[in-house]
């Protein structure tokens, strides 16, 4: 065979001796895919009647998951823009309607095996002489990979990068002490339009001494009456919200529109036994819809 | 009362708890944001769509539920006594309404960002980043945590 056919060209020694040069310093990354978790359900209620409930964990995945868990006050506000979030307080005061203090997670700690299932009991050990009212708490599920070494164990002549995934899920544990009555109360709704989109803004405040949980639903209907898009968002007030809902206008002709917001109690992902009833409200609102040229 | 008898029912109370009821959330891993390749001194961009490589999440819900996601990222991974920077941007995190990333619609993983489960009952988070190796980095081996915080908004 003649050599010249083999011979590299002088570009290509080039690139070959730099590959060979770098390649102990090339980096392989580290890979595996995680465990997952199944929690259910997303909202226990305890009682001053029934102090124990249940939540059920599942690990639908081949792999072991380390579960922890813990409670913290929280509930969801809304931001200045309008955006739903979980308000989580470190240390609340004493003015606070928090349980995370005294509501207990058994076991707390725990492996939960491929495709195990594990029911977490719930126990609220209310201080004596608690006032009555409903009383709140988060429960943080943390979960990540069991199985995962703490750092990828290394080949020495490179570098493994690992990077460790942990999931935490947040439920709610609401409290009631005493006999609770719950309600909303729709405040003075805004209707603006920007380039792209109607924006409704719907005050909500609750009434009562317990959340409200519920739904609400945005009608946009035009001038002959017709409802042109709508929007449903699983509520829950815990003490005022003003959420933001959103319609693009892109398709929408000039001219005026009403919103329409109703709000229910009607929860059918909520465990209704537990589910607070209120009479449903209803408010709206119009809006003008400028031209294109606006 | 002694600490026995307290604790007896405690017990009891907890056999008697009932079992939960109520619709379920799955957070499904499905894989971790992987770099391949590091070059020292050549920074490597995963795009939060890039199938193969993001990392991704898949959430189960019920429609109508709507969830608050929020990742707690690092800033380095850390080993060796040294570190190698990593940068999430505004548009390393994306969502979709399944898990074919062509219809998924960018976010910012450094903020907070909200789900609405409207048609189906099933989201696909995406998340990309940067991973900043020097010239000379150390061999051996880095970590990091990522930690993705699943709220339902609605309870």
């Amino acid at each position: 065979m003649p050599r010249a056919s083999t011979r590299l060209t002088a570009p290509a020694r080039r690139l070959a001796r730099l590959c060979c040069a770098i390649a102990p310093l090339i980096m392989p990354t580290h890979h595996a895919v995680a465990q997952a978790i199944l929690v259910a359900p997303q909202g226990v209620v305890l009682s001053n009647r029934e102090r124990s409930g249940t939540v059920e964990l599942y690990n639908p995945s081949d792999r072991a998951a380390e579960v922890t868990i813990h409670a913290v006050f929280g509930h969801p506000v809304t931001t200045p823009e309008g955006d739903l979030t979980l308000q989580i307080v470190e240390r609340p005061d004493s003015t606070q309607p928090s349980a995370a203090g005294w509501v207990d997670a058994f076991p707390r700690r725990l492996i939960l095996l491929p495709n195990q299932r594990q029911t977490v009991r719930l126990l609220a050990r209310p201080p004596v002489g608690l006032g009555t009212g409903e009383y709140w708490a988060r429960l943080v599920i943390s979960s990540k990979d069991a199985e995962a070494a703490a750092a990828p164990s290394g080949d020495s002549t490179a570098v493994s990068i690992g990077l460790s995934l942990e999931v935490r899920t947040i439920i709610a544990v609401n409290y009631r002490n005493g006999t609770q009555q719950t309600g909303v109360e729709l405040g003075a709704m805004t209707a603006t339009t920007t380039a792209d989109s109607v924006i409704l803004r719907a005050p909500m405040q609750r009434t009562g001494g317990a959340a409200w949980i519920g739904t609400t639903t945005v009608k946009l209907i035009n001038a002959q009456g017709s409802v042109i898009a709508k929007q449903s968002l699983q509520t829950a007030v815990y003490q005022s919200i003003s959420p933001r809902f959103a319609f693009s206008r892109l398709a929408l002709p000039a001219g005026e529109y009403r919103l329409s917001v109703d709000v229910s109690t009607d929860r059918p992902d909520v465990i209704q036994g537990t589910l607070l009833r209120s009479p449903p409200q209803h408010a709206e609102t119009s809006v003008t819809v400028p031209g294109p040229q606006n | 009362m002694s600490a026995v008898p307290r604790w007896l029912l405690i017990g009891l109370c907890l056999l008697r708890a009932p079992m939960a009821h109520g619709q379920a959330l799955t957070v499904r891993p499905l894989q971790n944001l992987n770099f391949r390749f590091l070059l020292p001194g050549v920074n490597t961009t995963v795009d939060a769509l890039q199938f193969t490589q993001s990392g991704q999440i898949e959430i189960k819900a019920s429609i109508g539920a709507n969830f608050e996601i929020r990742y707690t990222l690092p800033t380095a991974l850390i080993g060796q006594g040294t570190t190698i920077p990593l940068v999430f941007s505004t548009t390393s995190g994306a969502a979709a309404p399944s898990s074919a990333p062509s219809s998924a619609t960018r976010f910012n993983p450094n903020n907070a960002t909200r789900w609405r489960f409207m048609t189906t009952n099933t989201a696909t988070f995406f998340l990309g980043g940067q991973a900043r190796p020097r010239v000379g980095q150390p061999t051996g081996a880095y970590t990091a945590p990522v930690v993705v915080t699943i709220t339902n908004l609605g309870l």
